[in-house]
């Protein structure tokens, strides 16, 4: 007789336990979702104040995504141009030569200092390459800090002319670093006349 | 019985939902134990071989080429592999072959196959011997290459270096000009007996480019008639200061103070980094003198001296300035460009400027300079061109070869 009633105590228990854990189970369920929530809720404030910190996903790289050349152009125009005064222009020498308006597009470097260089390049009569001119054989142009994770930007670029009888062609190539080892991407410009 | 089982364990108080949570997660975490090693037992390997010609080592950033000893290592097949070629003494490297191109020291190749390098390592050309004179006097070699300082019948001679071949053997004079005579040899002559030293080739460590050894050889001369009493050195100093000239013993410390009374007959040595002039002949850091007389020393800016904190990686938005030299000559600005003509030195010549930044730029020596290209072209054959880095700009500077 005993043991049936123990049964049946122990039977009326069990939905009061089951009750008991479930509670439980909602209440870490509650709280690990407030922390997730709040957690996430500060992070996204964090990168709304300061979008720096936005972490940037996807792959590291940078393209040129266009180098059109104008050549016969004048440097002090150039300069003027590019916002140097009249007065300070024409205390720079009066050089001839081309223009390189080149625009580039760079994903997940940010705050990286990126470094573009030219070089000029001879075309023979047969269109074929020739040697590169000495004075402008991967020469520095400028440096490049995107300060986002996706960045697209340009500038202009003057590349003085050593003979106008010759044709032409610009290499411009942008490096992830200032000591030119690691190379991310590379542009020829159309063959000009100089 | 399973469901026996599930009863068993929500009787022991685990929540269903936290057990399934565990399995998963379990699950999860032999996963990732199991599934890398099986990839990576997947995964192909390519070997990287490293040759080597001449004299030097070739170094992995990875540490696993090391050549010297270990000159092939296997690599996960597409993993990117930084080289590094150091040269050892008397030699520099000169140029990569096979999956690296280029003269540049270091190379980057992705390993997506069994690739070979070899890195062409060649024996310093020679070299130059350097020669500064401090007093009446000069040097002569023979070979033929040097005259420098004053003569008998000239007061000023200005060929102060000379090329020489590597095992060559080199004869340096000292020749005192009138009514003056020998006093020392300095620099690689040093320790050397009487007006004569020898030097067999040039041995000298490699020039700033890593390309030329340089032997410096200093001579000092005094008058035979010395003035009694303190005598004043003087010092100019054109070109600015980017680390002041000193002497010892201590008086000179310009530009504070460019003149200071010695002993008559003190033997004084300037330290300054200049093209010099005056009592001073040659191109050094170094030049000693007898002070025996009122001296006057003329000293041109010269040579870098980098300030800290200075290189390449300027700074956000910097502009690039690039020289190059023909002929036997220097261009320096005295920070960071110190652009030779020499072997096709190329290590100093471009440089980021800070937008808007002022450059002096400075061609040494003087004598031999002929004439400035591209952005300096309106300074023409004046060795001191200014420019302001508002653009990427280009500066040619000719000198003669002689």
């Amino acid at each position: 007789m005993a043991e049936p009633a123990g049964e049946g105590s122990a039977g009326a228990d069990e939905p009061e336990d089951d009750g008991k854990g479930r509670g439980r189970t909602t209440r870490i369920l509650t709280i690990g979702g407030l922390l997730v929530g709040l957690i996430a809720g500060s992070v996204g404030l964090l990168f709304t104040l300061e979008p720096g910190l936005t972490p940037c996903l996807g792959e590291n790289e940078a393209r040129f995504t266009g180098a059109p050349v104008f050549p016969h152009a004048s440097y002090r125009a150039h300069l003027i141009r590019n916002g140097v005064s009249r007065s300070q222009a024409a205390k720079e020498p009066n050089l001839r030569g081309a223009e390189v308006r080149f625009s580039y597009r760079a994903s997940g470097l940010r705050g990286k200092n990126l470094a573009a260089t030219w070089s000029l390049l001879t075309i023979e009569r047969d269109g074929t390459l020739g040697p590169v001119v000495r004075e402008q054989d991967r020469a520095l142009a400028l440096t490049i800090k995107p300060n986002g994770c996706t960045e697209t930007g340009g500038d202009d670029l003057f590349v003085e002319i050593p003979n106008p009888r010759k044709n032409y062609r610009v290499v411009l190539e942008l490096y992830r670093d200032v000591g030119l080892t690691d190379r991310l991407a590379l542009i020829e410009t159309a063959t000009f006349h100089g | 019985m399973e469901r026996e089982s599930w009863a068993a364990i929500s009787r022991s108080g685990i929540p269903r939902l936290v057990w399934i949570s565990v399995v998963v997660i379990a699950a999860v975490a032999s996963l990732s134990v199991v599934a890398p090693a099986t990839v990576q037992r997947a995964r192909s390997t390519a070997k990287l071989m490293v040759t080597i010609e001449g004299n030097g080592i070739v170094r992995a950033a990875d540490g696993h080429i090391d050549c010297g000893p270990r000159c092939a290592a296997a690599y996960d097949s597409g993993r990117v592999v930084t080289l590094r070629a150091d040269p050892k003494q008397h030699f520099f490297f000169e140029r990569w072959i096979g999956a690296c191109v280029g003269t540049t020291e270091t190379c980057v190749i992705a390993v997506d196959e069994a690739t070979a390098v070899r890195a062409v390592f060649a024996r310093l050309p020679g070299g130059y011997v350097d020669v500064t004179v401090g007093g009446p006097g000069s040097i002569v070699s023979t070979p033929n290459g040097i005259s420098c300082g004053r003569t008998r019948t000239h007061t000023r001679v200005d060929h102060c270096y000379g090329t020489f071949g590597e095992r060559a053997p080199i004869r340096l004079r000292a020749v005192p000009a009138r009514g003056s005579a020998f006093v020392a040899w300095g620099g690689a002559c040093r320790g050397a007996f009487g007006s004569s030293c020898r030097l067999v080739g040039v041995s000298g460590e490699p020039d700033e480019h890593g390309r030329v050894a340089v032997d410096r050889v200093r001579a000092t001369f005094r008058r035979s008639v010395t003035i009694a009493g303190k005598q004043p050195l003087t010092v100019t100093y054109r070109g600015g200061f980017f680390r002041p000239m000193t002497s010892r013993p201590i008086g000179i410390h310009c530009p504070d103070t460019c003149s200071a009374l010695f002993s008559s007959g003190s033997v004084v040595t300037l330290r300054g980094l200049a093209a010099w002039g005056g009592a001073c002949v040659g191109v050094s850091a170094i030049c000693t003198l007898a002070v025996d007389a009122p001296t006057h020393v003329r000293a041109r800016l010269s040579f870098r001296v980098p300030p800290p904190g200075s290189g390449m990686g300027c700074c956000a938005g910097a502009l690039g300035l690039n020289v190059t030299v023909t002929g036997r000559g220097h261009v320096v600005d005295g920070h960071k460009i110190d652009c030779s003509g020499a072997a096709g030195g190329k290590s100093d010549c471009q440089q980021f400027f800070r937008p808007g930044a002022a450059v002096v730029l400075n061609a040494l020596p003087a004598q031999r300079f002929v004439e400035w290209g591209g952005s300096c072209r309106n300074y023409r054959n004046d060795p001191t061109c200014r420019l302001s880095v508002i653009a990427a700009k280009g500066v040619t500077a000719r000198f003669s070869r002689r």
